[in-house]
């Protein structure tokens, strides 16, 4: 597909920073030839690239860039709203923070579409003041990796790591895992610079591919093996095969067996967003396991990726000592007071309590999203309110929200900050001059600390 | 300006002897300690502090509490968190659970070994401490790091760039790169992850591990760089000469814990060839294999190496009795003790061609001859270094303990009769051997606010922190006297930050700006140049992402 090249785009790019190589749709890597050099923004001839692969094409980047590009072009998109009619943004203060002054006994829950340094603390620092029961969109995959590790840790490596040392790497999912992350293969094939191994790259594809992504990986020079099976039979599949004798592995070696044992440093890679069966964090569990017992011997490592929501357990988790699935609040002496539950603290089973909960949804991104929640949302913190069909927010909701306020749009029109999808890096992305008139009520919008700062009924107190 | 007046206080600042301990008072205004003023000046506000102890903000030269690994440490361990404000029952019904003894002595206990940055801060203040370092940041996870320490409130912060294992490194070493160009490697990736000085963990050993390599000494090669953690050293100690760098490279040695290990330290310190150096958390690193359970101690034979070496620092890393986690750099070492786990589950990580993490929840048992052996050690190192400013007081929170048992460990220090009391509750193997009861030195006050403040604040180059002097910046603690150091220690009666009273009373009166401490070394920029040539190879991410 052709890429558009409407001004809305070119400005919305040139946003993007001068130290863009980090994508913020899919948190994992990208060139982005227009985010290293925007001189040359319409110059097919990339600057010097962190990650060297051939471009191709990123339906993900296309459709973020297509909703960054109608956020900035309707005007009528950040307009604050109550009950769907435009306000002005001081009387939609107002009003959140009369309902959240009113909502007496009922739980607040604040949930939402959380990707940035800058909104978690946000979020932190206003739940602190009010008492908030917290659990952001995509919890559920983030909590099958973070149940699975508390209960008996894990050996991993990062993308990095996997990338220089691994001579074979499994992949376990399905092509959903390509289809979220387009440039994963890409980012676990060896370049031809690493001559560590003076291989290339082996790749065993365990679960359901199809031929479009085992020839995927294929055309990037990787030798391919690919066994169907269900994913969910991964960790008993890779038990038993280490249960095997010697003898017994050689006689009935296939060749992804024997690139197994031959392995000098080998690498599982999973996402937990891809595991979509019950229990997930079993297999987890199951499979860092037997990682960790395999390097008694030799060097094995998993590779978990998370996506793009543990941005938030990271702020959490370093601010309250806890990933951030909890209902948190500060005692008058100070002290944190957590309650982390995070069996118990679902957004979706706390919407259900009676009284009904006091839904806040905080949204920083402009991104479609695939794992939001289907709550109805009492308030919407969003950087824009596009159009119904355009917005999927806003369209798996049952009914719009009561009240809307317009944020700035984190990594364009505000500097954000984020990981990348293996948790280790995070980079900065995007103006490093606030937006003018970036305080709250101005045309251009407010930044969701300073909304939050403005609703909050704590901070009055 | 705002005068405040601090009046009739037992001043304690050793850096200058002649005022190390003097009832006398101490002006402060925002911009930080004045001299007298002038008699017709206005005085805004005046404390009487009659039975008070007045000295500049601690300072914590190695202190895990920002950084990937222990963010994940924190992760780990929801089962290990104590609920803040628990009854007095309640506590001794956690102590009776972890056997700890620094609990019960302790004023205040951390909800977690590793609690988040906000408890952090306000424990960290509740002490009298004012500033902390983080001792090993990975250049990947620099900016984490750093929004960690930012939002750990009322301290200053800064960190230690952990070099060594990073591939660059070791292939250019091998590859014979000239020292300059090493050095500018150095000061190129200090400034761009805003860093104050260089840490090393087990040079090369780390990556090492990466390749199955299980034990690597000073002067065994690295299987696939085939070069030995003495060049790695000695290179690396010479670029921070060569940076000009306020602290020494500061060194976690090569054998972790293991027994017998004496010898790779005294190697190590041979390694930089007479530079300065800082051996970290030396306790862990001086030990023997004789004796009944072939485990003793070398405190004896480093403390002696260190007081015949003037540039030779090192700081402790005491540990004391209860539940805690282990967190280190030192992925080699961290897996080869993974079956102390206590609860048994653990963290360990390769991570993005430059170092790893290892992450082992750990209960040190008094009753435990290793433990009690190393607790014995730990003191030991303490009470034989002559000098205070060659040694530093940490625990290496939380390996060693967590933090908030800073006030028993100087108890310990200051008090022979409470040290014996505890060391009489050891192992008998350890009461028929160890030559701590033979050590009857006792801590000072002025000492220990060496260790405390003047020497790291004189370690770290921070020349407005840890003295009292006109133009120092303003950090200063007040406790009130107390007979017994745990108490005087663990709840000061006021803080000030820059000359700002922060903190009175058990009460926090407001948050303070703080501020970063980095170095800001010298070095030929075209260096940049020679890494852009190299930086694809290993990392994914580009060298602009990698600059904070």
């Amino acid at each position: 597909m052709a890429r558009p090249k409407c001004d809305l785009r070119k400005q919305a790019l040139l946003t993007l920073g001068e130290t863009m190589s980090q994508c913020c749709f899919c948190n994992l890597l990208c060139e982005h030839p227009e985010g290293v050099s925007h001189s040359k923004i319409d110059d097919s001839t990339p600057a010097e690239k962190a990650v060297p692969v051939a471009a191709i094409d990123c339906h993900i980047r296309n459709e973020s860039l297509k909703q960054i590009a109608l956020r900035l072009s309707h005007q009528d998109a950040r307009q604050p709203r109550i009950d769907g009619s435009p306000v002005s943004i001081d009387r939609a203060i107002a009003a959140a923070k009369k309902l959240l002054i009113a909502k007496q006994e009922a739980a607040l829950l604040v949930t939402g579409d959380i990707r940035t340094v800058e909104t978690s603390r946000a979020i932190l620092a206003f739940a602190l003041e009010n008492n908030v029961i917290l659990d952001p969109f995509g919890s559920d995959p983030a909590f099958a990796q973070i149940l699975a590790t508390q209960r008996g840790g894990m050996l991993s490596a990062s993308l990095s790591e996997v990338r220089f040392r691994s001579d074979c790497i499994v992949v376990v999912g399905n092509d959903d895992l390509i289809q979220s992350m387009p440039r994963l293969p890409h980012l676990l094939a060896r370049s031809k610079q690493q001559d560590l191994h003076k291989t290339t790259t082996r790749v065993v594809l365990m679960g359901r591919w199809s031929a479009e992504s085992i020839n995927l990986f294929r055309s990037l020079d990787c030798e391919v093996q690919a066994i169907q099976m269900d994913p969910c039979d991964f960790p008993k599949a890779i038990r038993d095969w280490s249960k095997l004798s010697s003898e017994e592995r050689i006689q009935s070696a296939s060749l992804p067996s024997r690139w197994l044992r031959a392995a000098e440093y080998l690498t599982i890679v999973w996402a937990p967003s891809n595991l979509r069966f019950v229990e997930s964090d079993l297999w987890i569990e199951r499979v860092q396991g037997w990682i960790t017992e395999q390097n008694a011997s030799r060097r094995v490592v998993g590779l978990s990726l998370a996506g793009a929501y543990q941005t938030f357990q990271q702020v959490a988790t370093w601010t309250t000592g806890f990933p951030g699935r909890m209902r948190l609040k500060c005692a008058p002496d100070g002290e944190l007071a957590v309650d982390y539950q995070p069996h118990r603290f679902r957004a979706e089973a706390i919407a259900s309590l009676s009284p009904r909960p006091v839904v806040m949804q905080v949204d920083d991104t402009a991104m479609k999203t695939k794992n939001s929640i289907s709550i109805d949302a009492d308030i919407l913190i969003a950087p824009s309110w596009l159009p119904l069909s355009e917005n999927a927010n806003v369209r798996e909701q049952k009914v719009a929200p009561k009240i809307f306020l317009p944020c700035l749009l984190p990594g364009f029109e505000a500097a954000s900050q984020f990981f990348r999808a293996d948790s280790v890096y995070s980079v900065k992305v995007g103006p490093t001059e606030p937006a003018v008139g970036s305080s709250v009520g101005s045309a251009v919008g407010s930044s969701v600390a300073d909304l939050l700062q403005a609703i909050s009924p704590g901070a009055t107190l | 300006m705002t005068i405040i007046k601090l009046s009739g206080g037992l001043v304690c600042d050793p850096s200058q002897s002649s005022t190390s301990n003097s009832i006398g008072d101490l002006y402060l205004t925002e911009q930080g300690v004045i001299a007298t003023p002038d008699k017709n000046a206005r005085i805004d506000s005046e404390y009487k502090l009659d039975n008070h102890v007045v000295m500049a903000g601690g300072i914590d030269l190695h202190t895990h509490i920002g950084g990937g690994k222990v963010n994940l440490a924190r992760l780990l361990l929801p089962d290990l968190y104590q609920r803040p404000g628990m009854s007095a029952a309640q506590i001794d019904r956690t102590v009776e659970k972890s056997r700890s003894t620094i609990l019960r002595d302790a004023g205040r206990p951390l909800s977690s070994p590793v609690p988040g940055t906000w408890e952090t801060g306000r424990r960290y203040l509740e002490m009298g401490y004012t500033a902390c370092f983080e001792p090993a940041i990975l250049p990947a996870n620099a900016r984490q790091s750093h929004l960690e320490m930012e939002d750990t409130p009322y301290l200053d912060t800064g960190g230690y760039l952990m070099l060594g294992n990073d591939e660059l490194l070791l292939q250019w070493i091998h590859d014979g790169v000239p020292q300059s160009q090493i050095t500018d490697y150095v000061g190129w990736m200090l400034k761009a992850h805003r860093c104050i000085a260089v840490k090393v963990v087990n040079a090369g050993g780390i990556s090492a591990f990466k390749f199955n390599q299980r034990k690597l000494d000073v002067d065994s090669k690295h299987s696939h760089y085939k070069i030995t953690p003495r060049a790695i050293l000695s290179t690396l100690s010479q670029a921070v000469e060569d940076l000009g760098l306020a602290h020494p490279l500061h060194v976690h040695c090569s054998n972790l814990g293991v027994p017998g290990n004496i010898e790779s330290t005294l190697a190590t310190i041979d390694a930089v060839e007479g530079r300065r150096v800082h051996i970290t958390h030396a306790q862990f690193h001086c030990y023997g294999k004789s004796g009944p359970h072939g485990f003793s101690s070398e405190a004896a034979t480093l403390a002696s190496r260190v007081n015949e070496t003037s540039n030779l620092t090192i700081d402790v890393g005491q540990v004391l009795f209860g539940q805690t986690v282990t967190i280190s750099g030192d992925t080699m070492h961290q897996f080869e003790n993974r079956s102390f786990a206590t609860p048994r589950k653990m963290i360990f990580q390769d991570l993005e061609c430059q170092a790893g993490c290892g992450v082992l929840p750990f209960r040190y048992r008094q009753t435990q001859y290793v433990h009690g052996l190393q607790w014995a050690i730990g003191l030991e190192l303490f009470l034989l270094v002559e000098n205070p400013w060659q040694v530093y007081l940490t625990t290496d929170h939380p390996n060693g303990a967590p933090f908030c048992s800073y006030p028993h460990l100087i108890r310990l220090l200051m008090d022979y009769d409470f040290r014996m009391s505890v060391f009489e509750q050891l192992h008998p193997d350890i009461r028929a051997t160890s030559t701590l009861p033979k050590l009857k030195r006792e801590y000072t006050l002025a000492e220990i606010v060496i260790m405390t403040r003047s020497g790291p604040a004189k370690a770290l180059g921070l020349d407005r922190m840890g003295h009292l002097q006109p133009g120092a910046s303003g950090d200063v603690v007040v406790y009130r006297q107390d007979s017994n150091p745990t108490t005087l220690f663990s709840r000061p009666e006021m803080v000030f930050r820059n000359g700002v009273l922060m903190y009175r009373s058990g009460e926090f009166l407001t948050i303070p700006s703080k501020i970063s401490h980095v170095a800001t070394p010298r070095f030929d920029s075209s260096i940049a140049k020679h890494l852009e040539k190299s930086w694809g190879h290993y990392y994914l991410q580009s060298m602009a992402s990698s600059v904070l």
